[in-house]
């Protein structure tokens, strides 16, 4: 048996033990495999999808990349750890130092490169999946085909086997030339506890509470300046949150005999502070890694929630049209008449209402505004259906957006209740109240005045044209086909607002798919962590479960040590990633000033659910193992 | 008190393998007895066996009129936990929890009272000597230290029958000389049953009786006499007259 041969074999036989760092990494090749399936994809080159998107895919297709590499690295580290003892051995028996190392460095590139090409695999089956998923988010005009992907192939497979070779590389780094001794007791010994000092588990509940507290409290523009220094806070808060503050509980439950000593607590407390250190770093490392995951696609959901919307409110009309400053009459009639042969073509049914905008210089409110007649006003309501306004002889209405515009300042509304209008008979017209519609858009506001009092305000200081069309028993499609005709006809005067969503959605469509597949990956690869950090340390907990049964040990009893241990591993640094997440899409919502509520709800809660699921998963498998142990 | 009636193990396999033939056994209240034999005779089997850790194939195992192989799964661990308490070679001891608390782990998953654990946990380590370690770690004992703590832990919940697999086997002269005596001093004290399966002559020698057995069958059984010394001498001797190391193969190896 050549050395070659024995590391080989090393692998070969020792399948179960080698499994769960394969597979890890075969998955993480998939994932960026399927990825850049799906960016090399012939429809993007050719197709319609702009420079910017490309740009995105490749920012992605590296944050993947190199992800990729520090997770293989962690898995690698970590497997490692759990063959202390077997290195010790080798050791013991005479290996040198460089023929540990060597073995190491040829498993890792026989893994290497069976994982790289297992991953090809695997995402190949996957391929068609991910086109289709694809295909519904981006709205595509071309449809994603299968095609056989050579360039993706190429691509994962020289940047793989490159990785994998680096890695093994770093082996000699992680693989420190332990004492003999401390390699083969290495099972036995604890890293020991984190140090624990109050003052310390003080300041981490202060900084999270800080972080949390100017999170919450900022608004608008201040999110943006707040935002670096409050992740800083409170990722030190996170860090100090497992190391100190989890520590110093636990330290303190211990202390008191009476939980400690209860029934199978014992078993379960020892066990989670005699691995403190390890569990405090993965713990610190999951929660900051799906916060991220959270964060991003949460607010990237909420973000196209919000465009949509905000797009879909402010202009509630079919179509609107307005023209050019300097459009002369003859331009306008033209463009009227295309729009309406348009909508015949289309077969849409629609009102149509023209308004002679009015503008007057006011001195009282010191700028420009808007006043329109109560006639005008309520034709215009009728048309999406707002309530009619009749206010009363000598008295103004202001109206205001009531869509979320992002605005500084004071409020439209504040202005222009202040103010007061003069007539030509000399009455005064002061504003009564403040009444939010969307019946016409202005960003600053507007009077509605009664008809009487209109005529007495002489002549206006600047006009405009408004008309708007609402259409009547049109499908979307009809809507959309009938706003992109538009848009080449007339350009930029006419707003057909579901051609509107239409494409902020096409353009939204790619980034949000890229966001939800980097959240993806690393929300799984925080589970594989977790999975990891069971795993690692299964034969101990094997032998030890084993001890126990021998003086004898309830199945009942063994199911909820595990259970306990198992769920606090998997919900202790997800609970406080959502409530992080939670924070971060209110501090968002705050910024935007618009209720993101909803999205947030649905985005933490699926992750909330597949975390469950997961811990269901892996809870039956941890236990069916230390079960066969036992029996 | 234990009662063995024609028990046999045959291991299934692709080669079916006899480890015990029709043994017939029977150990008094407060008696302790020794099993000696060569490597593969089975005597862990045996153990095994009458820990409830195995089965017999055929034959009856009767604990104080008991038999707890027709118990349900979870009733057996809790009767293991109550009943019995167990000695191994490597100790055993749990490295997450200090020595206190690895001896008070049988009461706490009992869930006794913390003062009853603490009050009893006191007494066993000042009759075993251990009280000054009370709150180390495992792996900052000795093996003599380690093997009382584990003696501490087995006796906490005063079992009926203490099993004990080579007790000595990973502690030098004086250590094992300690140990022994301990039991024995547990045995005349506590009147509690003590079943040891050893290869070494001396601990033997420190029984009340050791039983021989060979190839998986009863070879004899010796008495203690008045000295321990003679008994000691008794036993060499029968080891010898079974053949000693030299052919201690089993059947399996050859």
């Amino acid at each position: 048996m050549t050395f070659r041969q024995f590391a080989f074999n090393n692998v070969w036989r020792n399948k179960r033990l080698y499994i769960a760092y394969f597979l890890s990494s075969l998955f993480t090749v998939m994932v960026f495999f399927t990825f850049a399936i799906f960016a090399f994809h012939p429809a993007f080159s050719i197709g319609s999808i702009r420079g910017e998107v490309l740009y995105g895919m490749a920012v992605a297709g590296g944050i993947i990349y190199v992800f990729s590499f520090f997770f293989i690295l962690y898995s690698m580290s970590s497997f490692l750890q759990s063959r202390k003892k077997e290195f010790g051995l080798l050791i013991m028996l005479g290996a040198s130092n460089k023929q540990i190392r060597w073995m190491v460095f040829l498993e890792n590139i026989l893994i290497g490169f069976f994982a790289t090409i297992g991953g090809i695999v695997a995402g190949l089956v996957f391929a068609k999946a991910i086109l289709l998923i694809a295909e519904n988010i981006l709205i595509i005009d071309e449809s994603l085909h299968f095609y056989f992907p050579t360039l993706a192939i190429v691509i994962t497979f020289v940047s793989f086997i490159f990785l994998f070779f680096c890695i093994s590389l770093f082996v000699s780094v992680i693989l420190r030339t332990n004492k003999l001794v401390d390699l083969i007791k290495g099972d036995k010994q604890s890293k020991g506890e984190p140090k624990a000092s109050i003052i310390l588990s003080i300041i981490a509940a202060l900084l999270l509470i800080a972080g949390y507290g100017t999170a919450l409290y900022v608004e608008g523009a201040e999110v943006v300046f707040a935002m670096v220094p409050v992740i800083i806070v409170v990722t030190l808060g996170t860090y100090l949150l497992f190391t100190q503050l989890s520590v110093y509980i636990i330290r303190q439950l211990k202390k008191n005999k009476l939980i400690f000593w209860r029934k199978t607590n014992m078993l379960l407390f020892s066990d989670l502070s005699f691995r403190m250190k390890d569990n405090a770093r993965t713990f610190f490392i999951i929660a900051i890694i799906s916060t991220v995951a959270f964060s991003a696609i949460g607010s990237l959901y909420g973000f196209q929630s919000y465009l949509t919307k905000q797009a879909k409110e402010i202009k509630s009309y079919s179509f609107t049209y307005a023209p050019w400053g300097d459009d002369t009459e003859e331009s306008i009639e033209n463009d009227l008449n295309v729009i309406n042969a348009t909508l015949k073509e289309e077969k849409i049914d629609a009102k149509m209402e023209s308004l002679k905008l009015t503008y007057f210089d006011n001195e009282s409110i010191d700028s420009r505004v808007l006043m329109v007649k109560s006639s005008d006003y309520n034709r215009y309501a009728a048309l999406i259906g707002e309530e009619e306004l009749n206010p009363n002889v000598n008295e103004a209405i202001v109206i205001e957006q009531s869509s979320a515009i992002v605005t500084y300042g004071p409020k439209a509304s504040e202005t222009l209740m202040d103010g007061s209008i003069p007539l030509e008979n000399g009455e005064v017209v002061h504003p009564s109240k403040v009444v939010e519609t969307d019946v016409l858009t202005e960003i600053n506001g507007y009077y509605v005045v009664p008809d009487k009092a209109f005529e007495q305000l002489g002549t206006p200081d600047y006009q405009d044209l408004s008309v708007a069309w609402q259409a009547e028993n049109a499908t979307e499609e009809q809507l959309i086909k009938a706003g992109e005709k538009l848009k080449e006809r007339v350009e930029y005067k006419v707003t057909a607002i579901d051609y509107t969503v239409y494409e902020i959605n096409k353009a939204y469509g790619p980034i949000l798919f890229i966001g939800l597949f980097i959240g993806i990956v690393f929300f799984v690869s925080a589970g594989s962590f977790l999975y990891f950090r069971l795993f690692t340390d299964v034969e101990g907990e094997k032998r030890k479960f084993s001890a126990i049964a021998k003086i004898g040990l309830t199945e009942k009893e063994l199911k909820r040590i595990v259970n306990r241990q198992v769920a606090l591993l998997f919900f202790s640094p997800i609970v406080v990633a959502l409530v992080h997440g939670a924070v971060a899409l209110t501090a968002l919502s705050h910024l935007f000033n618009y209720d993101l509520t909803l999205e947030a709800t649905i985005v933490l809660g699926s992750f909330a659910f597949i975390q469950f699921v997961y811990f269901l998963i892996v809870r039956f498998s941890y236990v069916k193992q230390l079960k066969s142990a036992t029996l | 008190m234990l009662k063995l009636t024609k028990v046999s193990k045959i291991y299934e396999g692709k080669v079916a393998y006899r480890a015990l033939t029709d043994i017939d056994l029977e150990i008094e209240k407060g008696e302790f007895v020794a099993i000696m034999g060569p490597s593969g005779s089975g005597k862990t089997t045996m153990l095994n066996i009458i820990s409830t850790n195995d089965t017999p194939t055929t034959g009856k195992v009767e604990i104080d009129g008991k038999n707890p192989h027709e118990l349900k799964k979870n009733k057996l661990a809790k009767f293991r936990r109550n009943e019995l308490g167990f000695i191994f070679q490597d100790f055993n001891l749990l490295h997450t929890l200090t020595v206190e608390e690895n001896i008070v782990l049988p009461l706490t998953l009992d869930g006794a009272s913390v003062k009853e654990m603490k009050e009893k946990a006191k007494k066993l380590a000042v009759n075993l000597g251990i009280e000054s370690i009370m709150n180390k770690r495992t792996y900052e004992i000795s093996g003599g230290q380690a093997q009382r703590v584990a003696i501490a832990r087995a006796m906490i919940h005063d079992p009926k029958l203490l099993l004990a697999d080579e007790p000595t086997g990973n502690l030098d002269s004086k250590a094992s000389k300690d140990v022994m005596n301990m039991l024995v001093e547990i045995n005349e004290k506590e009147k509690t049953s003590l079943l040891m399966v050893t290869h070494d002559p001396q601990a033997a020698s420190y029984s009340d009786r050791v039983v021989f057995i060979r190839d998986g069958k009863l070879h004899s059984e010796i008495y203690c006499g008045e000295s321990r010394q003679a008994f000691f001498q008794k036993i060499i001797d029968m080891l010898s007259l079974m053949g000693g190391d030299g052919n201690d193969f089993s059947s399996v190896r050859v």
